[in-house]
Formats: C-alpha cells, sequence, structure tokens
C-alpha cells in the first residue's frame, strides 16, 4: 500500500504537472525551432507573440461568453481558438513584411535578425499590453477537476489523493492533437514536403521550384497557431499574464535549443526535458521517501536538490551544459 | 569654410595621429568639456541631474562598455545588468568594509572585481558564438540577480535585502548619501566618464582595438594573421566588464543611493543598454554617448509631452514608450544600421565639402 501511496504522490505532484508543462513547452519550442529552420535565426518575439495570441483568443472567449455561447465541460476558450490563431497569424505575417522581409532581401546576419525579432518583441509586448492590459486575468470557465484528491482517496482508499486537473488533461490531448497533425503536414503534404526541403538546403530547393516566399508564410502561419495554442494551454493552466510569457521564453529557447535547432523532435523532447528537470529538481520529496522507507528512517528536514527559486536556473544549467558539450542538441540539430 | 583639414598642416607625428585631427573638431571637444565643466555645474539642480543628467552620464560610460565587447569585438552580451549589479555589490561591500578610503578608489576596484567576473563567463565565447553566446551570457544575467539576492553576505545581511549606500566624501564635498548635492553627484560622474572615454577611444584605436575588430569582422582570417582569439575575446570581455562594472557602481553608490537587485539591475536594463549601443551606432565611441543620451531624453520628453501636456494615463505612455523603443530598434537596424554616429559621420562628411560640394 505504502507503495502505491508513494506512486500516487509521485504522479500527482511531479509526472502529472511536468507533463503538462514539458507539453506546453513542447509547443512553445517547435515554433521557435521552425522559425529557425525555415528563416534561420532565432525569433525572439515568439514569448510575446504566444502572449499575443491568447489575448486575442481572451477577447474572443469573452465575446462568446457574452453571446452566450459556451461548450461546457470544456473551457469556452477552445472554441477561440481558430480566431486567436487568425489574429496571431495577421499580425505575425504583418511583422514579417515589414521586417524581416527586407533581412532577407539583403541576407543579414542571423544576429542582425535576433536583434530585430527583439525590437519585435518590445513592439508586440506594447501592443498586448495596449489591448489587454498587464493585470492577471483567470478566463478558465470549464470543470476544474477531471479527478479529485477527495474523492479518488475515497474510492481507492488510499492515503494520498490524486488531483488531475481538467487542462491538464486538455493540454495533453491538445498536444499530442496538434503535433500529430504538425507532423503529417510536414510528412504527408506537399507543402510540408517543400518546407522540410528548403530548410535542408535553400539553394538546391529554390533551384527545384519551390516558391521562397510561400514557404516562409505558412512557416509564420504554422509558428503563430503553435504560439497560440501553447499560449492559450499554458493560460489555461496557469493565468494569464503578459509578463509571465516573457518570462517563458527562456525556459522555451532551452527546450529548443537542447532537443537541437532546427529539428521538430528535438523540440518535443527538450520541452519534456526541461519540463521534467525544473519539476524534479524543485520538488521536495520527503513525502514520496516517507511511503517506501520504514517510518523512523524518514529524513525530517526537506529532500529537495534545490528550492524552488532555482527553477530558472536549472534551465539553464542544462543548457549551458548542452551549449558547452553538444552545441548540436541532443538530437542532431544545427549548430551555428 | 570652417571645417577643412586643407590648411591644418602637421609637423610631428604625434600631431597627425591624435583624436581630432580637424581644428574645428578639437575646439568643439575643448568647448564641450569646457561647458560641461565649467557652466552646467553652476546651473545644475536636483531635477535636470537625477532626471537627464546622472543617468545620461552613468549610461554612457555602461554603453561605452558594451560598445567594446558588441561593437568591437563582435561578442553579443545580454548579461549587462546583471555585470552592473557585481560592480554595484562590490562598491557597496567596499565602502561598508573600508570606509576611510576615498569612494572614487572603491569605485575602480569594483570595476576590476566585475572585470574578473566578466572574464569568468566571457570564458564560453571560447566555444559558442553568436546567439548561443547571447543566450549564455543571458544565464549570467540571471544567475548573477539570483545570486546577490540569495546570499546574505552580498547585502551585509539586511532585513530588506536592500542595499544603501554610506555616505562619503571626496574632497570636503559628500558625492554618495542623502546629502550629496547635484553638482557634487555630477561631477563625480562627469570625471569619471571623461576618464572612462578618454581610456576607450585610446584602447579602442590601438593594437587592442585592431585585434578585436578583427576578430569581430572574421575570426578564423584573425587568427591566420596572429590574433590570438582567446587574447582578444577575454581582453574584451575583460575591459567591457571593467567599465560597466564602474557604471553598475555609480549607479547604485551616486544615482540610486539604495537598489534591489531584481529591480535595479534586471534584464530590462541588460536590453536597455544594448538598445543604446544599437541605436547610438556599433562600434563607436560617439555612438554610445548619442545612444544613451537618446534612450535617456526619450522618456522623460514622452512624460512630459504624452502625460504632462495630453494628459493621458502614466501606464498607457509606459505602454507606447515600449512600441516606441521597439520601433525605432527595428527602424535603425533596417534604415541605418551603423546608428545615429553614421547620421553624424555623414553630416560632417557633408559639412567638409560646405558649401561648395565638387
Amino acid at each position: 500500500m505504502d507503495f502505491l501511496n508513494a506512486i500516487v504522490a509521485m504522479l500527482n505532484f511531479v509526472i502529472i504537472p511536468a507533463s503538462a508543462y514539458g507539453a506546453q513547452l513542447a509547443l512553445g519550442a517547435l515554433g521557435v525551432t521552425l522559425i529557425y529552420g525555415i528563416l534561420r535565426f532565432s525569433n525572439f518575439a515568439h514569448g510575446d507573440t504566444m502572449a499575443f495570441g491568447t489575448a486575442m483568443t481572451i477577447l474572443g472567449t469573452w465575446g462568446l461568453q457574452s453571446l452566450g455561447v459556451s461548450i461546457s465541460p470544456l473551457p469556452t476558450a477552445l472554441l477561440a481558438l481558430p480566431f486567436g490563431i487568425a489574429a496571431t497569424a495577421a499580425l505575425v505575417l504583418g511583422t514579417d513584411r515589414a521586417v524581416y522581409r527586407f533581412y532577407r532581401k539583403k541576407k543579414s546576419d542571423p544576429i542582425i535578425l535576433v536583434m530585430a525579432s527583439v525590437g519585435v518583441m518590445f513592439i508586440m509586448n506594447g501592443v498586448t499590453r495596449f489591448v489587454i492590459g498587464v493585470g492577471e486575468i483567470q478566463f478558465d470557465d470549464g470543470v476544474r477537476f477531471v479527478i479529485n484528491a477527495r474523492e479518488f482517496r475515497a474510492a481507492t482508499g488510499l492515503a494520498e489523493g490524486l488531483a488531475l486537473r481538467s487542462t491538464q488533461v486538455i493540454t495533453l490531448v491538445t498536444a499530442v492533437l496538434v503535433v500529430w497533425a504538425l507532423f503529417w503536414f510536414l510528412g504527408r503534404t506537399r507543402t510540408g514536403k517543400s518546407m522540410r526541403a528548403f530548410s535542408d538546403n535553400e539553394d538546391l530547393a529554390l533551384l527545384s521550384g519551390i516558391n521562397p516566399e510561400r514557404v516562409v508564410a505558412v512557416t509564420w502561419i504554422l509558428a503563430a497557431a503553435l504560439a497560440t495554442i501553447a499560449g492559450t494551454l499554458f493560460g489555461l493552466d496557469k493565468s494569464f499574464k503578459a509578463f509571465n510569457y516573457f518570462q517563458l521564453l527562456l525556459p522555451i529557447f532551452a527546450a529548443a535549443i537542447v532537443g537541437g535547432l532546427g529539428n521538430p523532435l528535438g523540440a518535443i523532447a527538450g520541452g519534456f526535458v526541461i519540463a521534467f528537470s525544473e519539476v524534479a529538481v524543485t520538488y521536495d520529496f520527503r513525502k514520496v521517501l516517507g511511503y517506501l522507507i520504514p517510518g523512523d528512517w524518514t529524513p525530517s528536514g526537506p529532500i529537495q536538490l534545490l528550492s524552488t527559486e532555482y527553477k530558472f536556473a536549472v534551465s539553464f544549467a542544462i543548457l549551458i551544459i548542452v551549449l558547452l558539450f553538444r552545441p548540436t542538441g541532443i538530437f542532431k540539430g544545427k549548430s551555428v | 569654410m570652417l571645417y577643412r583639414e586643407a590648411g591644418d598642416f602637421k609637423t610631428t607625428y604625434s600631431e597627425d595621429s591624435q583624436t581630432f585631427p580637424i581644428f574645428f573638431d578639437r575646439m568643439g571637444y575643448y568647448v564641450t568639456l569646457l561647458l560641461a565643466f565649467g557652466l552646467v555645474p553652476l546651473f545644475i539642480n536636483d531635477y535636470w541631474a537625477n532626471a537627464v543628467f546622472v543617468p545620461f552620464l552613468i549610461y554612457a560610460i555602461a554603453a561605452i562598455g558594451l560598445n567594446i565587447l558588441v561593437g568591437f569585438a563582435g561578442q553579443v552580451s545580454l548579461g549587462t545588468g546583471g555585470f552592473m549589479a557585481v560592480g554595484a555589490y562590490s562598491v557597496y561591500k567596499l565602502m561598508t568594509s573600508f570606509p576611510d578610503v576615498p569612494v572614487l578608489i572603491h569605485v575602480l576596484i569594483a570595476g576590476a572585481i566585475t572585470a574578473f567576473v566578466g572574464v569568468l563567463f566571457g570564458l564560453p565565447s571560447l566555444r559558442i558564438k553568436g546567439f548561443y553566446l547571447a543566450v549564455a551570457t543571458l544565464a549570467a544575467q540571471f544567475f548573477l540577480v539570483w545570486l546577490f539576492n540569495k546570499v546574505p553576505w552580498f547585502y551585509n545581511y539586511s532585513a530588506s535585502g536592500q542595499i544603501t549606500v554610506p555616505q562619503s566624501k571626496m574632497l570636503g564635498f559628500y558625492v554618495t548619501g542623502a546629502q550629496t548635492s547635484a553638482s557634487a553627484k555630477y561631477l563625480f560622474c562627469l570625471v569619471v566618464l571623461v576618464f572612462v572615454a578618454v581610456v576607450a577611444r585610446n584602447l579602442t584605436r590601438g593594437t587592442m582595438g585592431r585585434k578585436w575588430m578583427a576578430i569581430r569582422d572574421m575570426d578564423i582570417a584573425a587568427e591566420i594573421i596572429g590574433v590570438n582569439p582567446l587574447n582578444a575575446k577575454l581582453t574584451a570581455f575583460a575591459v567591457s566588464s571593467f567599465f560597466i562594472g564602474i557604471a553598475g557602481a555609480l549607479f547604485f553608490a551616486v544615482y540610486l543611493g539604495a537598489a534591489e537587485v531584481t529591480e535595479a539591475f534586471s534584464i530590462q536594463k541588460s536590453f536597455l543598454i544594448l538598445f543604446m549601443v544599437i541605436i547610438g551606432g556599433l562600434g563607436s565611441i560617439f555612438g554610445s554617448f548619442a545612444g544613451a543620451a537618446f534612450l535617456v531624453l526619450l522618456p522623460v520628453f514622452l512624460k512630459n509631452v504624452l502625460v504632462g501636456q495630453l494628459g493621458w494615463p502614466t501606464d498607457l505612455a509606459a505602454h507606447l514608450e515600449l512600441m516606441i523603443v521597439g520601433a525605432l530598434i527595428v527602424g535603425f537596424l533596417i534604415a541605418e544600421p551603423h546608428g545615429m554616429a553614421q547620421l553624424w559621420r555623414l553630416a560632417k562628411e557633408k559639412l567638409r565639402l560646405w558649401p561648395f560640394p565638387h
């Protein structure tokens, strides 16, 4: 019984939250990695694209709510997603036209593009704040729990409760669907194949008649869709606050680099690596150990590798180690 | 007819290779120095010192430091805020441990400590470049801020976690603490800035600066003609961090007086100084001044116009400021990648031919 309790505690506090967080990171990192693969620069504005997409989705949610539309027990935000994606796609296509295309034509250094994307990040940040403000917004109106801790305890007779929030389930299901759709698109459709060709060898792709502007436009739309979905899922799971999305940029970059920039599979793996290490390293394992070790041996202090404030330090430590010893990432991505 | 090298004959090598070879430029430089040292301190009051002059002087020092790293040596750094924090906390520890030593010496030692830390964090630059280096220095930023927040020794175990500058005098005047007069703050920073600018200017046009630029332009070619990349990159990190550390020390000791690391030296500060360097002009000492002046004056100007004249709410004006700064970055990178320094250079070229364009 103690062993089961330990497993449940582990599931409850480490595996489920880390999986949901990892799925959000993976979706974000997929966007970064796609942009990197096709346009060959790291988009600093991705975090704020996520924030903008989420803000648009929230506006859509409010609109739907005022019309009385809802898809209870699921949150209304899921219904508003297409609207958010469309608005975000329009925004990023606009910035591409106004900013990035100029540098693409000039074949500027990637680092110039990175700096330009920092400028774009500031603009998007300002736009998001204009649209929705800086406050914290809860917009999850679905059912809160799939499995409630108390009910779980009553049903199984275990001492340890298992709480499964519906947003976590939605996150995982949506992430799986989105990733499946993305890989189907990249692997099976003509446009997807042309994108992969463009990413592998730009000159050869141009020679074989692939239209670069079209590939770039599709990439931006995909990135906008991924960013909006990732941002909305993150917002449903936690809550929406413009500044949090800027901070999310760092673990997302870490995930994309750890997995190997430009490699979609790597981005997903990287997202989960970062999320699991962040949660596992900062989790207090005393409770789990308490079930496994006989009573009086249980240590009195917390069994944490690092305290919770180190969360950021974890992703950066992983990042630095990977950069120094395997700059192409776990899966072979591109090195600069 | 004013701005010509014609008729200005040089008879020695040192005359020929001086910083301002054109007579008019030289006079302009001396007049600026005279105004800055002689006239401004007489008229400066607390508002002007705190809103415009002192931040401008301090940011100019930081921008010169970052420009050496990004503009001359080509190593992108996002850790400026963290390095400024190193300067600030070193000067705090030094001032509280050795209260009798003049604060100027502490500021210089704080710069040296920052230089050491900068070299430490510059080590990865030998293996990674470009964007990856930017991320690594970003890690430095977060690590340093976290460190100063978490280890109580750095803030002398004060309950609030803040550091507060003790009062100190130099030449009979208060230069730090609550009783400091506006002109003392201003002059103290100005002296340091002039020192930093002269050193930076002469370093960048000497052997060391040429090595940095060679590494920036093409590191493999530089290595082949005998520039040691290890040396060049680490000296760039050291010199740059030295200046940034000085700026951080002044920012805390003279300007703020009391600081809390997550607020005063956050990632925003790193971006701000990077923007000063980009807008001002990469690889130009004058550009650092121009960028610092521009980004110090812009918020003051916007605040006065939008909030003061048009009566907008303050938060709306702050959002607009973000957007304007972002748009400026993008605009400058598209229209004039060499920044305001290049505009200045073009104006001078025109002036040399004026009024006869042929």
